[in-house]
């Protein structure tokens, strides 16, 4: 008897976004992106630079709106229900940020009281356990470094525990070690029955966390498939290959 | 929210460095460089006083005994206005009343008189009451032993016969100091700090980031505004209370202290809201720090521009005194309304303006 699959997480069908020119025209972000991503699943999005991997996860964050299509998350309309999209997702961007004068401890409290937990106190000391922090928990933000700062970003936003978790290239700027501390924590999220969506340029990362990929490139996604799936449809024995090939043609 | 953002403003450099060290520091260094500049001239202020200055009450050397000097003048109140003389008595009057007190003494009222004067400052103004108060004092005082009876025993009596100096309200250089004005000082002075505090912090929280991740919670970009504001806002009040503190403290002077003046309290806090709105407003399209601040510094010129076209102005350059130098509750309610509705309007116009471009890094598409 065939397992019953769980309906996706994610739901995002013939997205679009377009950004004015200054000298005129428009620059096509997001092409008519459409992909699903179900409950523990490490979905990526592997794309170079400006291929639309960013703005992706912040039309599904509701910091962006989208020109045409729709996305959903978790059921709720992105455009239309914004604030009940925002509390089942949790995000984590390159640029995003904390209040640099908070400790740890005080930040993963503020964020629980943002998201409406009832006992915000006792949510940041199970959240400082659960992402390692405790060994730095009164120590202020800016005095972090990049990797601590970086495992901060994704405690906050997942303090709730949200079912869907938006990393927008978290490993960016961080060492091999703490990387690889970064991605096991996502593999441990996924495992928890999170959606994950995950976006990198780096291609072993993503054939190394993602059950699926979505190659984007300038705003098209131009394949999505298991990596095992990638590599079989280019004939290739590489995912950079693969992703290559896959680039190529386009 | 309003805890994240009051904990946070604490902590901020910018708070200590921008607002709460110049506030503290505000009025002590105005009156050092005073007093400083003060020792450079003469010390003993000139004090005109009416021909028909009663010869028993022995002016002169109760004014001499704080430090003023006695100027005899045919009009007083000319000498004042031509800056010959720091204060002047313009006239005095015969007291009444004091027969009231102990019928025994119906005839105290001829020694006692009333002085109306001006002065160019509050302690001078102190000064020269006290020494109309003290040669009054000395006067009864011997006309009491005269009869027999013990002065210090008739202390209650004499404090009744005190009768205050009824400054010229029109003539004093700064006369809101005292009244409602002063709060108007104090918003002023809110304003100008307000004006890089509010920049620095939001365009700060954007290019760092904080922004957004502030805007991928639940909590509503509404909601995120108005903690700010409120906290700011507080944080500016705390500032105020500083400066009226040590207007009180080393000047003796406390803006607020009538009834009128109380009813200014919400017209400022709702005039710095107003104020906190409308640099919120200028900073959220900012992309740099510079760019908020100039733009902020552009508005306070504007609100200070409208505000002085609003209302006739008493004293030019202070165009935020002058709207609260307005006479009375009413004014002041109508203003603070007036600042209350604006600043709700504005919070609401930066609400629909803080979309989610807007909380994040300026890095384009």
């Amino acid at each position: 008897m065939a397992e019953s699959r769980p309906d996706p997480a994610v739901v995002v069908d013939a997205l679009r976004r377009e950004w004015p020119r200054p000298g005129g025209g428009v620059l096509v972000a997001v092409d008519g992106a459409s992909f699903s991503v179900r409950p523990g699943e490490v979905f990526g999005l592997l794309g170079p630079n400006g291929a639309g991997k960013t703005t992706t996860l912040r039309i599904l964050a509701t910091l962006t709106p989208p020109t045409s299509g729709t996305a959903s998350v978790c059921g709720h309309d992105v455009v239309s229900a914004p604030r009940e999209t925002r509390s089942c997702l949790g995000y984590v961007s390159a640029s995003s940020g904390l209040p640099p004068r908070l400790t740890c401890r005080e930040t993963l409290r503020t964020f629980a009281g943002l998201q409406g937990l009832p006992d915000a106190r006792a949510a940041a000391e199970e959240a400082l356990e659960r992402f390692g922090i405790s060994g730095f928990a009164d120590r202020f933000v800016e005095e972090l470094s990049t990797g601590m700062s970086q495992r901060l970003k994704i405690a906050a936003a997942a303090i709730h525990r949200p079912p869907v978790l938006i990393l927008d290239e978290p490993t960016s700027g961080l060492d091999v070690v703490a990387a690889h501390d970064l991605l096991e924590e996502i593999v441990r999220a996924r495992d928890s029955g999170a959606a994950v969506i995950f976006s990198t340029h780096i291609m072993q990362e993503a054939s190394a966390i993602c059950d699926r990929i979505a190659v984007l490139f300038e705003g098209r996604i131009e394949a999505v498939d298991t990596p095992a799936g990638l590599l079989e449809r280019t004939g290739t024995t590489d995912l950079k290959d693969a992703f290559l090939a896959l680039v190529r043609r386009a | 929210m309003l805890r994240l953002e009051l904990l946070r403003l604490a902590r901020t450099r910018e708070v200590t460095t921008f607002m709460m060290l110049p506030a503290l520091l505000f009025v002590p260094v105005i009156v050092a460089i005073t007093l400083g500049l003060g020792t450079l001239r003469d010390e003993r202020s000139l004090v005109a006083l009416p021909l028909d200055t009663p010869a028993e009450l022995a002016l002169e050397a109760a004014l001499e005994a704080q430090e003023l000097t006695a100027s005899w003048s045919l009009d007083p109140e000319a000498a004042f206005r031509s800056g010959e003389v720091q204060a002047a008595v313009l006239y005095w009057e015969r007291g009444e009343g004091v027969g009231m007190a102990r019928p025994r003494y119906e005839v105290a009222q001829r020694w006692r008189w009333r002085a109306t004067a001006v002065a160019g400052d509050s302690r001078l103004k102190g000064r020269l009451e006290a020494a109309i108060k003290d040669a009054g004092d000395e006067l009864l005082r011997d006309w009491i032993a005269a009869g027999g009876d013990d002065p210090g025993a008739l202390l209650d009596f004499a404090e009744l016969n005190l009768l205050p100096i009824e400054a010229d309200k029109t003539a004093d250089p700064i006369p809101f100091i005292d009244g409602p004005g002063g709060l108007g000082i104090v918003l002023l002075m809110v304003a100008v700090l307000s004006q890089y505090l509010v920049p620095v912090i939001h365009v700060s929280d954007r290019l760092a980031g904080v922004a957004e991740s502030l805007a991928v919670t639940p909590a509503g970009r509404g909601e995120l505004l108005v903690a700010r504001l409120l906290a700011f806002t507080l944080v500016e009040m705390l500032a105020a209370a500083l400066v009226v503190g040590n207007l009180h403290l080393l000047l003796s002077a406390l803006p607020g202290r009538s009834l009128p003046s109380l009813v200014a309290v919400p017209a400022v806090l709702s005039g710095a809201l107003f104020i906190n709105a409308a640099f919120l407003m200028v900073s959220l399209p900012s992309n740099n720090v510079q760019q908020a601040v100039s733009r902020a510094s552009i508005l306070l010129v504007a609100l200070g521009t409208l505000a002085g076209a609003g209302v006739q102005l008493k004293q030019v350059g202070l165009p935020f005194a002058g709207l609260f130098a307005a006479e009375g509750p009413a004014e002041l309610l109508l203003a603070s309304a007036s600042c209350t509705a604006g600043a709700v309007l504005l919070t609401a116009a930066a609400a629909r303006l803080f979309t989610g471009a807007r909380a994040l890094p300026p890095s384009g598409p």
